[in-house]
């Protein structure tokens, strides 16, 4: 599964959803299938690449930055499972400075560093923070560093309307050179009604699932121990599932600029699927009101 | 009933350096800031149009951030920079001030000052940053942040309680800088009040600014020229007992010297003015007509003649009531330069937001239909407590009145007016040139090279006179007056 150009794809997600988890195990999936991969954390947390690399220590973009010596590649980036080079772009302290502009800054010293040109990947998966809160968190989809986006979202609504800022932002940069949108990862999917959710809303915006990650307790027990799934237990039904979703993710070639919700509209949407899980709930029986 | 036009744009810079000039305005008072290296020089250089500028503000301390004091924040970069300028400025006090991206990133400057204050540096801070709107928004804010935050220098060295003179009043609303004759308006507005046996608290230009910035809570008044003066002497009376008087205007001529010695009389006391300010009053009123007195053999030649203002509210509101009423001129247009200093962002979000052109607004072409949606939306209020006043607003005085300070929409407006002579600011002396018109420098930008020029009072009043009828003379082509006049008018 090698590519001569590389593809840059951000994946998005609200915060907890289980972004770093699933790029973790969607970089092990593409190395092992034997491409090159890098992994950049775009988060003030820095804990994107730790399952890759056993959480060993691994100093940040920014971290060097304000320490005010000349940054060199290997300061910055670990080698991790299966050869997937690490790279985290840290923050300011909390309630400090800038980190949307910190974002920034440490992704234009990646190319300065000229990152791209030295380790020639197959593919860059950028791991960015929640919500697009500001202008910095929208710099992987606006600057034409990566062509394409991700969204890993639950059933939620909270998870789903953080989706749903994503498609505004791709909405607002792509008809002028900004990413677009590959699709949605359904994650933690437990009930039945879950999957509904996500595909009702999928179709209202127009984009498509890419995969569908149920919830496990061999993702729990991976992360426990400093791996991904892909390393930990391979041969278990949950990497198949991560196997999937990465090889769909290198083949996918159909981007689409998504229609979001009006924040209203979503709202109401969202009431409606509340009344049909009651109904569902209290065994209401009334015509067309099947999930 | 005067025809009301409104625009959006401010003319005369960000609140940041409304700050900047009012702070450097200040004897004893030095600013440090804390912006990207840039801002202070900017404001040096955009200071010239006040007729001058500001030699010292090329040295103005800063703390020049960089990318890194942004990612990271600047707090120490500015702690540094504050504790370098005490050891090496000498000054009476110092005032943090702040540029847009350590607003935007949110550097704790309260927190760093109270620092400084608490080593007993003498460092106070005021949080205007130059997207938070207009120059004069700028002053208002700083100057009400100083007035009050001055307390908490008490017993700090130069700072011991009820150090200093007692003033009688304390005069806002005359805006550093964009008033290019601050100066000299001030000067005279201190020689009236002096006159009237009252003293004053000017803060620009005083031999220690400083001093009476700890005084102003002390005075019996705040007098307000503009309504860029109402936040000071708002401030003062959140812990000062003091009576506020608002005029619509700076004072021109000696009609509006006793107009405004008889409402200070009205809310003070007759008996709260000096013996001797009957006696000044009449030689006052003495002076002024027998230096005018020769003009009047030539009124007949110049009564009528069409004339354009433009400038800030307050300063041509006075300069249009003298014109029209001792000089006969037709004010068939204002142009007030100084409607929309404060708040332009919120305003302008809530204008598209009510329209929901939203989306339209994220476009070229939508800020094209949200700037044609401006128009009308919102009267700024013109004259704020007009309830305990007589004077005449800029609408009651003048044909036809614009707000706007955006140089193209200026341009075209003057040239539809077509009027014999243009008071105004650089920027309007080419209009004039092109229209034949005459040209009178009374607003920022200035053309010219201003020191204590002014237009108020008794001596401003002659000054204006003068200067006025020349350019009207010049329009007119002497040898065919009433003719071109005439042509002119229509």
């Amino acid at each position: 599964m090698t590519s001569r150009k590389s593809i840059h794809v951000s994946i998005y997600g609200k915060g907890g959803i289980g972004k770093s988890t699933t790029t973790a195990n969607i970089s092990a999936a593409l190395a092992v299938s034997g491409a090159k991969v890098v992994q950049i954390g775009c988060d003030p947390k820095s804990d994107s690449t730790n399952t890759l690399r056993g959480n060993r220590h691994l100093p940040t973009v920014l971290d060097s930055m304000r320490e005010g010596k000349k940054v060199k590649l290997e300061d910055i980036s670990v080698v991790g499972f299966a050869g997937v080079l690490c790279v985290e772009s840290g923050g300011p302290v909390p309630g400090v400075g800038c980190a949307g502009r910190g974002i920034n800054a440490a992704v234009t010293l990646l190319k300065e560093l000229k990152l791209f040109e030295e380790f020639k990947p197959d593919f860059v998966l950028y791991d960015v923070l929640g919500d697009v809160v500001c202008g910095g968190f929208a710099v992987p989809i606006r600057d034409g560093i990566t062509d394409r986006a991700y969204v890993v979202t639950s059933a939620d609504f909270m998870a789903l309307y953080a989706a749903n800022n994503l498609f505004k932002a791709i909405n607002k940069y792509a008809p002028t050179g900004g990413a677009k949108l590959g699709g949605i990862i359904a994650n933690r999917l437990v009930a039945g009604y879950s999957l509904s959710i996500i595909e009702d809303f999928a179709q209202k915006t127009g984009v498509k699932i890419l995969g569908q990650v149920p919830r496990s307790i061999s993702v729990s027990r991976a992360e426990l121990y400093g791996k991904t799934v892909i390393e930990d237990e391979p041969d278990g039904e949950q990497a198949d599932v991560y196997r999937l979703v990465a090889q769909r993710l290198a083949e996918n070639q159909d981007l689409v600029i998504p229609n979001p919700i009006g924040t209203n509209d979503l709202r109401s949407w969202a009431r409606d699927w509340g009344d049909r899980l009651y109904a569902q709930e209290i065994g209401l029986v009334e015509e067309m009101a099947a999930i | 009933m005067a025809e009301i036009k409104q625009g959006y744009h401010g003319r005369g810079g960000c609140a940041f350096h409304g700050a900047l000039w009012t702070v450097s305005s200040i004897r004893n008072l030095t600013a440090v800031v804390h912006s990207n290296a840039g801002c202070s020089a900017q404001g040096h250089l955009a200071a010239r149009g006040a007729g001058i500028g500001f030699p010292e503000l090329f040295q103005t301390p800063t703390t020049s951030s960089i990318d890194r004091h942004v990612v990271f924040g600047g707090g120490s970069r500015l702690r540094e920079q504050i504790k370098n300028t005490v050891k090496i400025i000498d000054s009476k006090l110092y005032v943090v001030l702040q540029g847009c991206e350590s607003a935007m990133v949110g550097d704790d400057v309260t927190g760093i000052t109270r620092e400084a204050l608490e080593a007993t540096h003498p460092v106070l801070c005021s949080l205007v940053a130059g997207l938070h709107g207009g120059s004069r928004f700028g002053y208002a804010k700083v100057l009400s942040d100083l007035l009050g935050s001055v307390g908490e220098l008490k017993g700090l060295a130069g700072f011991e309680p009820d150090i200093g003179q007692e003033s009688s009043v304390n005069v806002f609303g005359v805006v550093p800088v964009t008033d290019p004759h601050f100066r000299g308006d001030l000067f005279e507005i201190l020689r009236i009040l002096n006159g009237l046996g009252l003293s004053a608290n000017i803060f620009f230009g005083a031999s220690d600014g400083v001093e009476e910035l700890s005084n102003a809570k002390q005075a019996k008044l705040s007098l307000v020229f503009s309504k860029w003066g109402r936040q000071p002497a708002e401030k003062l009376l959140e812990s000062a007992d003091q009576a506020v008087l608002e005029r619509s205007c700076l004072p021109v001529g000696f009609e509006a010297v006793k107009a405004l010695k008889d409402a200070i009389a009205e809310k003070l006391g007759e008996c709260s003015l000096g013996a001797g300010a009957q006696s000044f009053l009449e030689s006052e009123r003495v002076r002024q007509e027998r230096l005018l007195e020769p003009l009047d053999e030539w009124l007949g030649e110049i009564v009528g003649a069409p004339v354009a203002l433009v400038g800030d509210e307050s300063a041509i509101t006075g300069l249009a009531k003298f014109l029209r009423d001792r000089l006969g001129a037709e004010i068939s247009l204002a142009v007030i330069t100084d409607a929309s200093d404060a708040g332009d962002m919120w305003d302008r979000s809530e204008i598209c937001d009510q329209a929901e052109t939203y989306e339209q607004a994220e476009t070229i072409e939508g800020a094209f239909v949200c700037a044609a949606q401006e128009s009308g939306v919102k009267k700024f209020e013109a004259d704020g407590g007009a309830g305990n006043r007589n004077d005449e607003t800029i609408d009651q005085l003048a044909a036809r009145v614009h707000r706007c300070g955006d140089g193209a929409e200026i341009s075209e407006i003057l040239t539809k007016a077509r009027p014999l002579v243009v008071l105004g600011g650089a920027p309007d002396e080419a209009v004039a040139k092109k229209l034949g018109a005459g040209y009178l420098n009374v607003s920022f930008p200035s053309s010219e090279i201003v020191l204590g020029r002014s237009f108020v009072g008794l001596h401003g009043a002659v000054a204006l006179a003068e200067k006025y009828a020349s350019e009207v003379f010049k329009a007119l082509d002497f040898k065919e007056a009433s003719a071109a006049l005439k042509l002119v008018g229509s």
